[in-house]
């Protein structure tokens, strides 16, 4: 799969609401990255770019998995969506 | 020269060492009773009264930094109307006699290295001339950092011999070997060629001209340390090669981040290849150091090598292919937008790819 591609399903996912699966996106992507800059498949002026940026998109994605709405009220327990960084 | 310095205060012993610039004796300091290396600027050198004076500005500066990772520089002085520095004697060897080194050993080296480097940086005094021949290794296994700030001094010399500079231009950051302003990131990009070499047993880039080394710091890839040396933890590798990143503020901040990482690499040896790459900016912070008038050849060399550049072309970025895209590509590339939300700078990063793969 191309980077491009890969980096739209991240955004996709952020899109719906699922940043655990943005998060499992953007680790693809970022492993997909380095291992095309170590296949010399990125020429050297974008590749500091490209590996800074895909960094910083996988640490600005939080996997917070949303309460579950159905399990009764524990002691402790709150129920509702807690806001994730991703989705701001 | 005569048998001693400083009117009889300085026996000189023998001479441990000598290059383009100076001569190194070892000494008695005789009020003290302590050994000590006295470095004197060349005879013909001693002439000019403009290199005088910076061998002893530099001196003076360097005699500010106090520190057991630093050869300390005692006195500085002139005898006979020959210039001297007195500095510690270190018992041992250069790291340039080591060769390849167990990755334990040449991170423990690295670690010593730093803390001298960061006590220097925090001083505001940057090295220049961090290689091999400039880490001496005493005895009992203390690693000192020689000759900061004498650097500047070897630059006003004009002394530009191919061997000497050739000895040296491995371990020079590109925006050094442009003749480019240097800042701390320099000596974090020569430290990580040092390191580089003591893991793999060579340096970063192999070369046998100046052109060369020019062209592929401008445009080639350095060989992870992990394919020239498996052993090495994927961790300690990513520290390295973050200290080469090509531009200086994606290398680390400062000696002490490059000994966090490869500390913190000696307990977590099963980090992702490289997927620790520096995001962060380097301090914008000025140093007491100019741009060196000896790296006139670097820049002659520089500017051919961006005429090849040219040439050469981009090639595809991703899974595509490797096709050279055009004849002109820029000479620099701006970075993703970052945008506001997580999903507004993936989108802009698969915008960004596009754009440069077609």
């Amino acid at each position: 799969m191309q980077l491009a591609e890969r980096s739209d399903q991240v955004a996709a996912a952020l899109d719906i609401g699922d940043p655990c699966r943005a998060l499992a996106e953007a680790r693809r992507l970022r492993r997909d990255t380095f291992l095309a800059i170590n296949d010399r498949r990125v020429p050297g002026p974008f590749q500091e770019h490209l590996g800074a940026t895909v960094n910083d998109l996988v640490s600005r994605i939080d996997c917070v998995p949303a309460a579950e709405e159905d399990e009764p009220d524990r002691p402790g327990k709150r129920k509702g969506h807690k806001k994730h960084k991703g989705d701001e | 020269m005569s048998e001693t310095l400083a009117h009889g205060r300085f026996r000189v012993e023998r001479t441990l060492g000598h290059g383009g610039m100076a001569i190194v004796y070892l000494a008695n300091d005789e009020d003290l009773h302590r050994p000590v290396a006295v470095k004197v600027l060349a005879e013909h050198l001693a002439d000019d009264e403009s290199i005088r004076k910076r061998f002893l500005r530099e001196a003076r500066l360097a005699a500010r930094l106090s520190h057991p990772n630093v050869v300390q520089v005692y006195d500085a002085g002139e005898s006979d109307g020959q210039p001297f520095i007195v500095m510690e004697y270190v018992p041992g060897e250069t790291l340039a006699a080591g060769g390849k080194l167990p990755t334990a050993d040449a991170v423990g080296l690295a670690l010593q290295a730093c803390a001298g480097l960061q006590h220097a940086h925090e001083a505001g005094l940057i090295h220049r001339d961090i290689k091999p021949g400039n880490l001496l290794l005493r005895e009992d296994g203390v690693l000192k950092v020689a000759d900061f700030g004498l650097a500047r001094t070897a630059d006003a010399t004009h002394l530009t011999q191919l061997g000497t500079i050739l000895g040296t231009a491995a371990y020079l950051a590109p925006e050094q070997a442009a003749g480019e302003e240097v800042t701390a990131a320099a000596d974090i990009y020569s430290l990580g060629a040092v390191l580089y070499e003591l893991l793999t047993g060579r340096p970063p880039f192999q070369f046998e001209s100046l052109a060369e080394l020019a062209q592929k710091q401008s445009s080639g890839v350095i060989s992870p340390v992990r394919d020239l040396e498996p052993a090495v933890p994927e961790a300690v590798e990513a520290v390295v090669m973050r200290c080469l990143a090509r531009e200086p503020h994606f290398r680390p901040a400062s000696a002490a981040e490059v000994a966090h990482g490869l500390a913190s690499a000696r307990e977590a040896p099963t980090e992702p290849l490289l997927a620790t790459a520096l995001t962060e900016p380097l301090q914008a912070r000025r140093y007491q150091s100019l741009p060196g008038a000896g790296t006139w050849m670097f820049v002659a060399a520089a500017a051919v090598v961006a005429a090849l550049a040219v040439i050469l072309g981009l090639l595809r970025i991703g899974d595509g292919g490797s096709e050279p895209s055009g004849p002109t590509p820029p000479p620099r590339v701006s970075a993703p937008a970052r945008g506001l939300t997580p999903a507004a700078e993936a989108r802009n990063l698969s915008a960004w790819l596009r754009r440069h793969s077609r």
